[in-house]
């Protein structure tokens, strides 16, 4: 049981990752990981330990996440006020025209499907068999997901790029 | 024998790791001959690598001590995510009142 909890507990550091590229906001990025980690340890016993922890947990972690984007598109649809919240990051280094806040901002307008291909396969570094196996798709689909997703991310960068060299120009 | 046709799908299998090692020749040398293409894959693996810069450092973050410990938030909230706390207190709830009707009419 321990080794199982130490294994789960290893995962910590790329879950939180995922979540925040997933989500942008670092408290919400930080409660999807919770909810992972308890509901991981509420099935400890479901999963087997010659399966990689690490596909186990990204799994149930795109559930959770699915779950939230559809009960965020409910509210979205039922429109309350409440408080916005922005992120703090300590002064982000430049990168050419953009700062890598901006990057994470262009992940969020990627579609969430797409978003969660392309971070699973171009920084978690899985193979496309086992995002595949994450996210409960054939891996031609993700294939198309990683592709479309990069395009339009380029897309998203291009844009930005070119606000801010008006902005600069002005 | 490998193949000699390749498209931008092979772009990204390459980036990935996923083109089939007896096609990286002649994968290379479909780049060479194709300045767009090439030009494309760079711009792929830039993006990439922006990606990997701008997420890179979270990883080597220490993890807030809730998640280090794998136990329930605290303070708890009771409007969580996934609801479980929400849940666990109604169904105590239930049972207290349930337990005292029974004790009631016992």
């Amino acid at each position: 049981m321990e080794a199982k909890r130490s294994a789960i507990l290893a995962e910590i550091p790329g879950l939180r990752r995922y979540a925040r590229a997933l989500l942008r906001d670092a408290d919400e990025a930080d409660d999807l990981v919770q909810d992972c980690l308890e509901r991981a340890f509420s099935r400890i016993d479901a999963w087997k330990t010659d399966t990689s922890p690490r596909r186990w947990l990204f799994t149930l972690m795109h559930h959770l996440f699915i779950d939230g984007v559809r009960a965020r598109k409910r509210r979205m649809e039922t429109p309350q006020a409440g408080p916005v919240i922005e992120t703090q990051f300590a002064a982000p280094p430049q990168n050419g025209f953009l700062d890598l806040r901006d990057v994470l901002d262009a992940l969020q307008e990627i579609g969430a499907e797409r978003r969660a291909a392309i971070l699973l396969v171009g920084v978690e570094g899985m193979s496309y068999a086992e995002a595949a196996g994450v996210l409960g798709i054939p891996t031609g689909t993700l294939m198309s997901r990683v592709a479309r997703g990069r395009q339009e991310l380029r897309d998203i960068l291009d844009h930005q790029r070119r606000r801010r060299i008006l902005k600069a120009v002005e | 024998m490998g193949r000699s046709e390749f498209d931008e799908r092979d772009i990204h299998l390459a980036l990935d790791g996923e083109l089939p090692p007896e096609d990286a020749a002649a994968f290379q040398a479909w780049l060479e001959a194709n300045p767009e293409m090439r030009m494309l894959r760079a711009r792929y693996a830039s993006d990439r690598a922006l990606l990997h810069q701008a997420l890179g450092e979270i990883a080597q973050e220490d993890p807030p001590a809730r998640l280090k410990n794998g136990t329930r938030r605290s303070p708890p909230r009771a409007f969580g995510p996934s609801g479980t706390l929400l849940r666990f207190t109604a169904a105590a709830a239930l049972l207290l009142v349930l337990g005292a009707a029974g004790g009631y009419f016992a």
